[in-house]
């Protein structure tokens, strides 16, 4: 897995009517990870000082990518045994003949469709500051999209089970042949 | 998978007041989550394991169970300094105010549509 990653940030001090100073800080991000897309991610914070040295209001928004765990990006197969016939518990069938037979199945659980999870957030709040306290309040609101699971996904597959036809005769019939669906798990947004 | 999450934070902190030499430090926090997934919720309790007992899978409609989560917390430090014999106590009370966990369901009662245990595919 390889992850790329460039940060860009620059500061501003303004000042308003000569001494109320207002600090913004932007910052952008860009990810860009193998099988995903690349993702562009901005942010901007500024504090603006209502009263010199004592009271601020501070504003920020911002937008995370989340990049996927190993397990996400690169899953394992789901692998199903389904057995045809087994005759390994049987008593009267001698122990020679006997026979099991199954028949494996295996699916990708790759899902091309993933997407990068992302988390807006916003942010207000204000700062006082004296020298006998410090106060700090902060209201955010935050989205979460995309977020990595793993879901459930359902394939048909047609499970023949087989019989011998009787103790002293070693041939096989088909008993039944019933569509099921194979369920596993692949990860989804 | 979605996260909705609001909140309040708050943090006082209250400079060392020589006279009792004791600092002291509150914060406090409000959070109310939602979380779902935009998927189906499917329904397959009634299928068995050989291949005859297998059923069709009801699914109920997209987003149909949410999860809610609300916490409000809060930490008083209080910090008291003894000079004589070079010792700080310091004493820390967390409190859980309220633990909230709750579902909120949409239609649960009668699945909208169906996997087919034939092909696997939603008919519509």
């Amino acid at each position: 897995m390889k992850q790329y990653s460039a940060y860009a940030e620059e500061n501003f001090n303004i000042k308003i009517n000569n001494k109320n100073n207002l600090a913004i800080q932007m910052g952008l991000r860009y990810d860009l990870m193998n099988k995903m897309k690349g993702f562009l991610s901005p942010r901007i914070n500024g504090s603006l000082e209502v009263i010199p040295n004592i009271f601020f209001i501070r504003g920020g928004y911002g937008l995370t990518a989340k990049m996927p765990t190993l397990i996400y990006v690169y899953p394992e197969k789901a692998y199903f045994e389904y057995i045809n016939i087994n005759e390994m518990a049987s008593t009267t069938i001698p122990e020679n003949e006997r026979i099991i037979m199954t028949t494996t199945r295996v699916f990708d659980t790759d899902n091309s469709d993933l997407k990068i999870a992302s988390n807006n957030k916003s942010e207000i709040g204000f700062d006082i500051q004296t020298k006998k306290l410090t106060l700090n309040v902060t209201a955010f609101k935050e989205n979460l999209k995309n977020g990595y699971s793993m879901s459930p996904v359902f394939t048909p597959v047609i499970f023949n089970e087989y019989l011998r036809a009787s103790v002293s005769q070693q041939t096989y019939f088909l008993k039944e042949s019933n569509p099921v669906l194979a369920k596993y798990f692949i990860p989804k947004k | 998978m979605t996260v909705n999450t609001k909140g309040i934070e708050a943090d006082l902190n209250i400079r060392r007041i020589e006279a009792i030499r004791t600092s002291f430090s509150l914060n406090g926090a409000w959070l109310q989550s939602q979380n779902y997934s935009s998927d189906f919720t499917y329904f397959d309790d009634f299928s068995g394991i050989g291949g005859k007992d297998r059923t069709h899978i009801g699914l109920y409609g997209p987003s149909m169970s949410r999860r809610n989560t609300e916490q409000l917390n809060s930490a008083l430090r209080i910090i008291h300094n003894i000079p004589q014999i070079g010792l700080v106590i310091s004493l820390t009370t967390e409190t859980m105010w309220i633990t909230k966990d709750w579902y909120q369901f949409g239609n649960d009662t009668i699945p909208v549509s169906y996997i087919s245990k034939l092909d696997g595919k939603i008919p519509i």
